[in-house]
This record gives C-alpha cells, sequence and structure tokens, in this order.
C-alpha cells in the first residue's frame, strides 16, 4: 500500500539542521571556560557602578531619541478623538457615585486636628507646669534654708 | 527636673501664676458682661445708645462678684479653676472637692483677702491663710477631670 511506503530519501535540509545545532552544542560547551573568564576579566575590569552608569546612559539617550523622534501630541491629535473620549466620560456620574460625607466621615477630621493641635498644647502645658513644680521646690528650698527648715517638700 | 506627674501641695510660684491667669479670666468675663449688656442697651434704644459708664466702686464690686461666682462654681464643680487646670492644681477640703458652702466661702474669702496667699512661702504644709482658716489645701494634680493620665494630647 502506499501509505505503508517508508521514505527513504535523505532529508538534507534535515541533516544540515541537525549537524548545525550538534555544531551550536559542541561550540557552545567548548566555549564554556572561555566565556567564563572573559565575563571574569570584565566583571573584574569594570566597575559595577561604570557599568551601571553606562547602561543608565544609553537608556537614556534612547529614550530621549525616541521621544525627540516622536510628536507625541500630534501623533494623538492626529489619531484619537480627545473630544469623543472625553464626551464618554461621565464626570458627573463618577462624582456623584463618591459619599462625600463617607469620605470626610472616614478621615475622621475633628479627631486629627485634635491630636495635632493636642498634642502641641500639651506638651507646652506639661512644659508649664513643671516649671512651676521646679520653681516651687526652688522658692521652699530657699525659705528652708532661710528658716532653717529640713526636708525639701512637705508629704 | 520633674520627670513625672508631682504629687503634694502646690507651692507659690505655680498658685500666683495660677490666679494670674484667673485673674486674666475674670476680666475677660467682666468685660464680656459688660459688652452684653451695652449690646442689651443699644438692641433695646439704638438712637439714644450711650456705653453704660458705672462709678468706680460699683464695677469694683461687679468684678468682685464676677470672681466670687467663678471662684465659687469652679471648685464646687469640677474642684479647679482654669488657672489651676493650666498648672495642674486642685483644691481639695479633706481629700474630697470643696462643697457649695465652704467653695464660697474660699471664694470669698480669696477675693476679699488675696494677700492671704503668700502665707504658702512661709507654711510647712504650703497653706494659705484661706487653707489655714477653711481647712482646705491646694495639690498638684496633671490628672484630667476623668482621672486619666495627662497625656501629650491633652489640652488642659
Amino acid at each position: 500500500m502506499k501509505g505503508d511506503v517508508v521514505n527513504d530519501e535523505p532529508d538534507p535540509v534535515g541533516a544540515v539542521l541537525g549537524l548545525g545545532a550538534v555544531a551550536l552544542k559542541a561550540g557552545w560547551w567548548a566555549s564554556t571556560p572561555l566565556r567564563r573568564a572573559g565575563w571574569a576579566v570584565l566583571t573584574a575590569a569594570v566597575p559595577e557602578d561604570v557599568a551601571r552608569r553606562a547602561v543608565r546612559d544609553v537608556v537614556t539617550a534612547a529614550a530621549a531619541a525616541v521621544l525627540d523622534a516622536v510628536d507625541l501630541p500630534k501623533l494623538l491629535s492626529e489619531h484619537v478623538d480627545l473630544d469623543a473620549v472625553l464626551a464618554e466620560v461621565d464626570v458627573a456620574g463618577m462624582v456623584s457615585t463618591l459619599d462625600f460625607g463617607d469620605l470626610v466621615a472616614a478621615m475622621d477630621l475633628p479627631e486629627v486636628v485634635r491630636q495635632s493641635s493636642g498634642t502641641v498644647a500639651g506638651e507646652a502645658i506639661r512644659g508649664v507646669r513643671g516649671a512651676g513644680v521646679n520653681a516651687d521646690d526652688a522658692v521652699a528650698r530657699v525659705v528652708g534654708r532661710v528658716l532653717r527648715r529640713r526636708g525639701d517638700r512637705p508629704a | 527636673m520633674v520627670t513625672g506627674p508631682p504629687e503634694g501641695p502646690a507651692g507659690i510660684v505655680t498658685r500666683l501664676v495660677a490666679a494670674l491667669v484667673d485673674a486674666a479670666v475674670i476680666g475677660l468675663l467682666t468685660v464680656g458682661g459688660y459688652l452684653a449688656v451695652a449690646a442689651a442697651l443699644f438692641a433695646a434704644s439704638p438712637l439714644s445708645f450711650r456705653w453704660p459708664a458705672a462709678p468706680p466702686a460699683l464695677a469694683g464690686g461687679i468684678s468682685a462678684a464676677v470672681a466670687i461666682v467663678y471662684f465659687t462654681v469652679c471648685w464646687a464643680t469640677i474642684g479647679r479653676t482654669y488657672g489651676a487646670a493650666l498648672l495642674g492644681l486642685r483644691v481639695l477640703g479633706r481629700g474630697r472637692r470643696l462643697g457649695w458652702v465652704r467653695a464660697a466661702a474660699r471664694a470669698l474669702f480669696c477675693v476679699v483677702f488675696p494677700i492671704g496667699l503668700l502665707w504658702v512661702i512661709v507654711s510647712p504644709h504650703r497653706r494659705s491663710v484661706q487653707d489655714v482658716v477653711l481647712r482646705t489645701k491646694v495639690v498638684y494634680d496633671w490628672r484630667t477631670d476623668g482621672g486619666a493620665q495627662v497625656s501629650t494630647q491633652d489640652a488642659l
């Protein structure tokens, strides 16, 4: 039967591709020590920050060149109908979905204001009180020395 | 240096500063009352309005009355005036807040004889003349009225 006939003819394309793959594999394997040595020399010779800077400069220059070459506003105006896009955006609807009452309640503004102002006021008041107590004790010590009393502060 | 909330009777400096703050509060209350009376007079008859003028004795009497009411209400209700709250002081009688009668008597005594406060300087227990006579004392109390410790978030 025709379907059972085995095609014994050599496939030249397949043979070339197979040989090429074997040669590539062999070359890759054979060059491993060389590649490793080259990479070691490269990393030893070029400091990392220099390499990074070089890559960054190249990327920046490439990006600048691309941006210079492309006139983005012109492209947009030619290919995109911004008016139509904006007309489809329901800004009023989006705003109406926001519940500003909930938003303000979630922020708890009075608490924020109270904490920020209360912290400053509390520290100032503690300072005033502490200074007052120290002054009280200082006066008591002076008076105690004059009156020859013992002890700093009465219990 | 004070490292924590102090305890015990308060000295002359804190009490004097608290008294000065209270004097300012009383002055503001008096001026506010005067302006309220003037506004009422103006509303009653705008055309014939003149700033009300009281003789010095009457003005002094009104200020003294305002002070007595202010001290009495503050001491009998929360145990401290605004100045005392600012300086972290509290007025006590037998370890408790003053009753209305004793608060009123102390207020009257303080207004009539304010110099009695200076006895705190030489008193071994830091008591003013009013404290000695009425058996009251003024102590350091940095806590709020709810009993919570004064923190950095407490305004008073």
